[in-house]
């Protein structure tokens, strides 16, 4: 027995530790070795769209906040961080390569880290769009929602490929607003007390 | 004792009211009690006046469809319920922005009955509709009570993504169906109106021309145009033909086991007749002697097909240099005007020294107006002189094309290497 221990321990690689942060998200069985679903590659990388023109800084944070949570063995680097985001099926330049469960677990962690530091800053867009839409007024009436969605609609008009149909679908700026908005609620969600495993358990709904 | 617990968002409380159990607790010490039995339980959503109450069968039954929902929202993925009846408690989607929170009368739900909530009496759930907002406040103040372990700890968040038997239900089947109806019409479509297209006959392609008999260009001196058969320089690979460059001054004649029968039997032709290229040095003066020397497997296997007649010349720098002189022979020659109605293609064999030794028309046009070409003059005059050495030099082919206009065009007949 204590032979096998042995060899087992040198034929293992050098300990990859995987940050603890990174448990508390429970994998469906069959996905444990297995990529990440097509709609969780998309809703991940539209999540983090979402924060970029939230925050105008937030590519940045993105990678800051991949060191400070300790995940930059994950996420090295800003061409790191752009392969894995490639990930999205819709994008311009996607990647065959597909997103693996743990580099999932490290997005989601990181966008709902960034959502909550903006957690008061999301509320006030989106009351902000209710008492608009109550008053049928445009977007426009509030700077810093308008500022927002124009932000949204320009990432999300340079990035993806607008050959795909998925793509086609948000054709028009009211389509790519409804969109920016519902990003704008479940960006809301992450930020609560157990909002960062409730976006991770509903990125497999469907595919179990 | 009861205890209290309450959890506060701006526009959702939740209130609860319940005992710890004293048989499993430690005693009141306890700065913060377990509280393991709930008695009362009380949601208060900004917005709508009276409270949301019930036992313990209405708050498992509000945890539930709160959370079920959240995962809902955020994946838009709906979640059906399995049971008949309708659970106490339900959320559904209006919009993206508005959602509905359904409350059975029923069970230990209790609604007070004032403000706009209808009367006890009436058996019609409630219906509340709530923001975005709101449904996150609610949605958060479960999840501090999840998160709270002194609060029902037989109660925790279970989270499982919805199956896939549920993910496109929502789709009839009618509009499921239709792109593979599409698809099958379409191919129908295709195949009846491709019936009706001939099917195209089949042209075999012509058999090439064996190039061996229209091969006239032979290296073999003494008289003009004689030919060897059926070893006529088809291609020598690359093998076969530069060994010989090496050694110019032995001449292979027909290293394969076919072709070594119908070597010319002139003593002045076959001085040397070597098995193979690579064996030259080692040649044997006599064909008899070449004749036993083929069949060995080995050798057979290094040139098996080759065939050359003379060595050819492959060195750059002489093509070139050749190229030149045949051109400039060909244009002194030349008649001043020339028209073809095709243009004309030549093989011309020429030594080192830049005497055509030979030329082979390669097309019909060729054939017909070869007279009108400065080349039977050319060989005419520059053959006698060489007659007698003329089989043991190294020769370098050309390619000549007389244009339409009567252009010539000389390029080495492999081009350069």
């Amino acid at each position: 027995m204590k032979v096998s221990a042995n060899v087992m321990y040198l034929d293992s690689p050098p300990a990859q530790s995987i940050p603890v942060i990174l448990d508390s998200l429970p994998v469906p069985a069959i996905f444990e070795d297995r990529e990440m679903p097509r709609r969780a590659r998309l809703q991940i990388d539209l999540i983090l769209l979402a924060i970029e023109a939230l925050d105008l800084s937030g590519s940045e944070a993105i990678l800051t906040t991949a060191s400070e949570l300790e995940l930059q063995d994950i996420i090295k680097n800003r061409v790191n961080l752009w392969r894995l985001r490639s990930a999205n099926p819709l994008r311009r330049y996607s990647q065959r390569r597909s997103l693996s469960v743990v580099e999932a677990k490290a997005l989601v962690v990181i966008a709902s880290y960034l959502a909550r530091r903006m957690t008061v800053l999301i509320r006030q867009l989106l009351l902000a769009y209710q008492q608009l839409s109550e008053k049928q007024l445009s977007m426009e009436h509030h700077f810093r929602l308008s500022d927002y969605l124009d932000r949204f609609r320009k990432h999300f008009r340079s990035r993806m490929n607008p050959r795909r149909s998925g793509v086609i679908a948000y054709n028009s700026d009211e389509k790519l607003n409804d969109l920016a908005i519902s990003l704008l609620g479940e960006l809301l969600f992450c930020t609560g007390t157990a909002g960062m495993q409730r976006f991770w358990s509903s990125l497999f709904d469907g595919e179990i | 004792m009861t205890i209290q617990r309450q959890y506060s968002l701006p526009n959702c409380t939740l209130l609860l009211e319940g005992l710890n159990d004293a048989t499993t607790g430690s005693g009141q010490l306890e700065v913060r009690p377990v509280m393991s039995i709930l008695v009362n339980a009380e949601c208060h959503l900004a917005g709508s006046a009276p409270p949301l109450t019930g036992g313990r069968e209405f708050f498992d039954s509000l945890v539930t469809a709160v959370s079920r929902y959240a995962q809902e929202f955020l994946s838009g993925v709906h979640h059906p319920y399995d049971t008949q009846e309708p659970p106490l408690v339900q959320l559904r989607r209006i919009n993206r922005n508005l959602h509905r929170l359904i409350v059975q009368r029923r069970g230990d739900v209790h609604l007070a009955s004032n403000g706009l909530m209808g009367k006890t009496g009436s058996t019609a759930p409630v219906e509340i509709d709530i923001t975005t907002v709101q449904l996150f406040d609610l949605v958060e103040a479960v999840d501090q009570f999840f998160a709270d372990s002194q609060t029902l700890p037989g109660l925790s968040l279970q989270m499982t993504p919805v199956e896939r038997r549920y993910a496109h239900a929502d789709q009839p089947v009618l509009k499921r169906a239709a792109p593979a109806a599409i698809g099958v019409s379409s191919l129908a479509v295709a195949a009846i109106a491709l019936f009706f297209v001939p099917i195209p006959e089949v042209q075999r392609p012509k058999e090439p021309l064996p190039q061996a008999n229209s091969n006239s260009l032979s290296t073999t001196s003494g008289a003009e145009g004689q030919v060897t058969t059926g070893s006529g320089p088809i291609g020598p690979d690359p093998l076969g033909s530069e060994t010989p460059s090496a050694s110019p001054v032995a001449e292979t004649a027909t290293p394969s086991p076919l072709a070594s029968e119908t070597a010319t039997p002139s003593p002045l032709t076959s001085e040397t007749a070597t098995p193979s290229p690579l064996a030259s040095e080692t040649a044997t003066p006599s064909p008899l002697a070449s004749e036993t020397a083929t069949p060995s497997p080995s050798e057979l296997s290094t040139a098996p097909t080759t065939a050359t007649v003379g060595s050819e010349i492959t060195d750059n720098n002489t093509l070139r240099d050749l190229n030149g002189k045949l051109q400039q022979q060909i244009l002194q020659n030349k008649e001043e005007k020339l028209k073809f109605p095709r243009p004309l293609l030549y093989r011309v064999a020429m030594r080192p020294d830049g005497t055509i030794v030979d030329y082979e028309a390669r097309n019909q046009p060729a054939r017909d107006y070869e007279n009108q070409t400065p080349l039977p003059k050319l060989k005419s005059t520059s053959t006698p002189t060489s007659s007698a050495t003329g089989s043991e030099a190294p020769l370098a082919y050309f390619k000549v094309v007389f244009t339409l206009r009567g252009v010539p065009q000389v390029s080495p007949w492999r081009g350069y290497r």
